[in-house]
């Protein structure tokens, strides 16, 4: 029954302090703070349990709370009790921010609790992320952002970049999300392995974020000039609950442009293709090697480039080395960082000859972002002692192997370039009148020449000569009239040019006059030898008969052995005479 | 009117200007600039000494700068015009070899025509008035060697000279001969060259016909027959037809 006493005073002392003393204070713990910072807002209401509406923030940003705390106390017979709320509250900007006044009702009046105004400096705080700072101003809660970790590349320069989810939702779940289309660019992946939420939060302008990495990629620009990403878009489901189906948010990322600058023009002689940090280590396996044993040169490129895009190097080997097309050995990885490792192209190669041989040095070229310059990468020469094969020198024939010449071009032959020997066009040697003249003038030389050589002669008065070339014509004619006569049957006649033909003929040649026409003389002009006395003795003969005819016509028919005889004499002396 | 004249006079100006240069200087800037590579202006000098003169050599160099400039037809055709000039030219026929290689159409050329080809070889020399100069010289010595006969005694000697004699009677005949085949060969324009990028060849002259064969740029063809603005030609494999005239450039 005490207690109900006591219990029912306690009610009708509380009615009765309850219009004395209520009290409503909002209170910050400082008024100046720098940007990013926290502070603590409380507001006290006193000796009433009524429920009052929270204050306007006036642009800072509820980082936590509310937190409400009652206090009860009871001294000297009066009872205080009261209730408070606390905010921490940060502001991402400087600038001046007010507090706006709580209200409560209390009996038929509103009491407000007074404005407070806070400062807010510029912060010495670290740069952020501008990227993060321009999501979590267009949705203070969930954002996503796109970093690249340089702004300004050289075409074929690593480039990564990071796609990050900020979220302030303690249960927030991807339903969709769309990666941008990556256009000139060559993308590899970078593998994050298991990755989630990350186990701190990151804080942005005093605001603790859940961060969670939802992608990584190198990025090789293969053009030049104003690369644009495109924004990531995704697609969020928050605050799903066993009682609640939770909400749909969309996220949007920031678009990031990328400068590609060109390499350095002209790009040097042996130039890879390859931008970053490159070594090159050319190893061989053997210094000496036996005919027809196969060796091994590797190039190992390392460092950080976009080594998937590597390619084997020309090499140029002597043509007594048989080259294989070279294994590529890989050990590349794609990590935080960007591209790097070691790609190495090991090159088989077999000596088909013996000898001392070297293998050029191999001079390639890099772009290095960093200096901005080509720089050069050198491996060999490697030289190289192959010695006889199996079996020794002896088993093989002293002769190197022979091998065609090879062709290695097709052009055409080099002009001409000694004198042109130009002539007039249409204008040929032969059928000119020069040629004519040339065929003819050697002729008519000919004939100018015969032609004086008589007339010398005649000149001369070499008669003799003369007649003597003629006497075979004029023998023959006189002997052609002989000849008519004999098939006439004139006797005379016959006889007549027959004497008269081998006279003549006799007399021309030998240059005789008619009357010196006796044996003696013919014998002494035709002497020498038994031929001569023989042919003269003929002579004699046939003109005794030609005269016994003439002047004894006894014989009546011309008789052809006579003419026979006249033409064989007449041979004779002729051969006789050429001699 | 007015630029008709100054047509004129530019034509005038030019060819006073090639006149003016002596052709051995155009010559060596000609055969410099395409050492150095500039094989056009080694061609617009070599073009300008054809006022001069012809020559296998000119030629040759000119279809030279043609293949260069990469031009086959054209060097085709200046190849051609110098293997008539000059059939036993080495470098000439490895370069037309080439040409013809890279030209459009391969024709294969008749077996027999191969066997002429090389008898024209040997007897068409690097000179075009080869056989006629040959021609002179033995009708010359066949003349003076019957002038010593006149005047020698001795028998023996007598018996050789005339044994020279007959056999350069025998030269010059033969190279009577040969020098009228060369002439009515350099004198021959029956040959062409297509000089647009295809030609249908017809069965008869006139563009209604059946189209018997399409032949392109850089092939050589040998002109039969005239009818109006048409031709029948012949191809060096032997297969014939009608074509337009204007297509062609003659050799």
């Amino acid at each position: 029954m005490r207690t109900l006493w006591s219990f029912l005073l306690l009610i009708a002392l509380t009615g009765t302090t309850v219009g004395q003393e209520i009290g409503f204070t909002a209170s910050v713990d400082r008024n100046a703070i720098a940007a990013g910072e926290q502070l603590r807002l409380t507001i006290q209401l006193t000796n009433t349990r009524e429920r009052f509406s929270a204050p306007d923030m006036g642009g800072l940003v509820v980082v936590a709370g509310p937190f409400e705390s009652s206090n009860f106390s009871y001294v000297n017979g009066r009872m205080t009790s009261s209730v408070s709320r606390t905010w921490t509250l940060t502001a991402p900007q400087p600038g001046k921010y007010t507090i706006g006044p709580a209200q409560v009702k209390v009996g038929g009046g509103i009491i407000a609790t007074d404005p407070i105004t806070i400062e807010v400096s510029k912060g010495a705080a670290r740069p952020s992320d501008p990227y993060a700072n321009q999501g979590q101003k267009s949705d203070a809660n969930l954002f996503a952002t796109i970093t690249l970790s340089k702004n300004k590349v050289y075409v074929g320069e690593q480039v990564v970049a990071t796609y990050t989810l900020y979220s302030r939702y303690n249960n927030l779940e991807l339903s969709k999300y769309e990666l941008p289309k990556m256009t000139g660019f060559w993308a590899e992946e970078i593998d994050l392995g298991d990755n989630g939420w990350e186990d701190r939060p990151r804080t942005i302008n005093g605001i603790p974020y859940n961060v969670a990495v939802l992608k990584k990629q190198v990025l090789f620009p293969q053009k030049s000039g104003k690369l644009r990403i495109e924004p990531l878009e995704l697609t969020c489901t928050v605050n799903r609950s066993f009682f609640n189906r939770g909400s749909e948010v969309g996220v949007k990322s920031n678009t990031i442009d990328l400068q590609v600058i060109d390499l350095p023009q002209p790009a040097p002689i042996g130039f890879t293709g390859a931008v970053g940090e490159l070594q090159l280590t050319g190893t061989i396996d053997r210094q000496q090697v036996k005919l027809n044993e196969a060796f091994q040169i590797d190039l190992r490129f390392a460092g950080k480039s976009n080594l998937k895009l590597l390619e084997a190097p020309a090499f140029d080997v002597p043509t007594d080395l048989e080259r294989y097309d070279p294994k590529t050995v890989d050990k590349i990885s794609v990590t935080g960082t960007g591209m790097s490792g070691t790609r190495e192209f090991q090159y088989l190669l077999i000596p088909r000859n013996e000898g001392l041989f070297e293998v050029p040095a191999l001079e390639l070229s890099y772009f290095d972002p960093a200096t901005g310059r080509y720089e050069v990468l050198r491996a060999g020469p490697f030289p190289l002692e192959v010695l006889p094969g199996e079996g020794g020198r002896t088993a093989r024939p002293e002769r190197p192997a022979q091998t065609d010449v090879q062709v290695l071009g097709e052009d055409i032959r080099f002009i001409h370039t000694g004198d042109l020997d130009l002539r007039p066009a249409g204008e040929h040697l032969f059928g000119s009148a020069w040629y004519w003249a040339g065929l003819g003038t050697p002729a008519l030389a000919f004939v100018a020449l015969l032609g004086w050589r008589r007339r010398t002669e005649a000149q001369r008065g070499d008669a003799v000569l003369m007649r003597r070339k003629q006497a075979d014509r004029v023998a023959k004619r006189t002997l052609q009239d002989a000849a008519k006569a004999m098939e006439a049957g004139a006797s005379g006649p016959f006889h007549d040019a027959v004497s008269k033909a081998l006279r003549g003929y006799v007399g021309d040649a030998l240059g005789l006059g008619l009357a010196e026409l006796t044996l003696d003389r013919m014998r002494a002009e035709l002497g020498r030898g038994p031929e001569g006395s023989a042919i003269a003795e003929e002579v004699t003969r046939i003109l005794g008969v030609c005269d016994m005819a003439r002047f004894a016509p006894s014989q009546d028919r011309p008789d052809p052995a006579l003419y026979q005889a006249a033409l064989e004499v007449i041979g004779r002396m002729e051969r006789t005479l050429r001699v | 009117m007015r630029t008709l004249s100054t047509l004129l006079l530019s034509l005038v100006m030019v060819m006073t200007s090639t006149a003016s240069v002596p052709p051995d200087s155009l010559n060596a800037a000609a055969a410099k600039a395409y050492l150095a590579g500039d094989h056009a202006t080694a061609l617009v000098h070599y073009t300008a000494l054809l006022e001069f003169g012809i020559s296998s050599d000119l030629y040759y160099n000119i279809g030279n700068c043609h293949y260069k400039l990469g031009d086959i037809a054209q060097a085709t055709l200046h190849y051609e015009r110098a293997l008539k000039l000059a059939p036993g030219d080495e470098d000439l026929r490895a370069n037309l070899e080439l040409a013809r290689a890279r030209s459009k159409d391969r024709v294969n050329e008749l077996p027999g025509s191969s066997l002429l080809a090389q008898w024209n070889r040997l007897a068409g020399g690097r000179d075009p008035d080869h056989w006629a100069r040959i021609s002179l010289w033995s009708v010359t010595v066949l003349f003076v060697l019957l002038a010593i006969t006149l005047f020698l005694r001795a028998t023996k000697i007598r018996r050789w000279v005339r044994i020279m004699g007959a056999l350069s009677a025998l030269l010059a005949v033969g190279a009577f001969a040969m020098a009228s085949a060369r002439h009515a060969a350099i004198t021959d324009n029956t040959g062409a060259i297509v000089m647009v990028p295809k030609v249908d060849v017809r069965s008869e002259p006139n563009g209604t016909s059946t189209v018997l064969f399409v032949i392109h740029k850089g092939t050589k063809v040998q002109v039969l027959e005239h009818s109006g603005a048409w031709v029948e030609i012949k191809l060096a494999n032997g297969t014939v037809g009608w074509m337009q005239e204007e297509g062609l450039t003659r050799i």
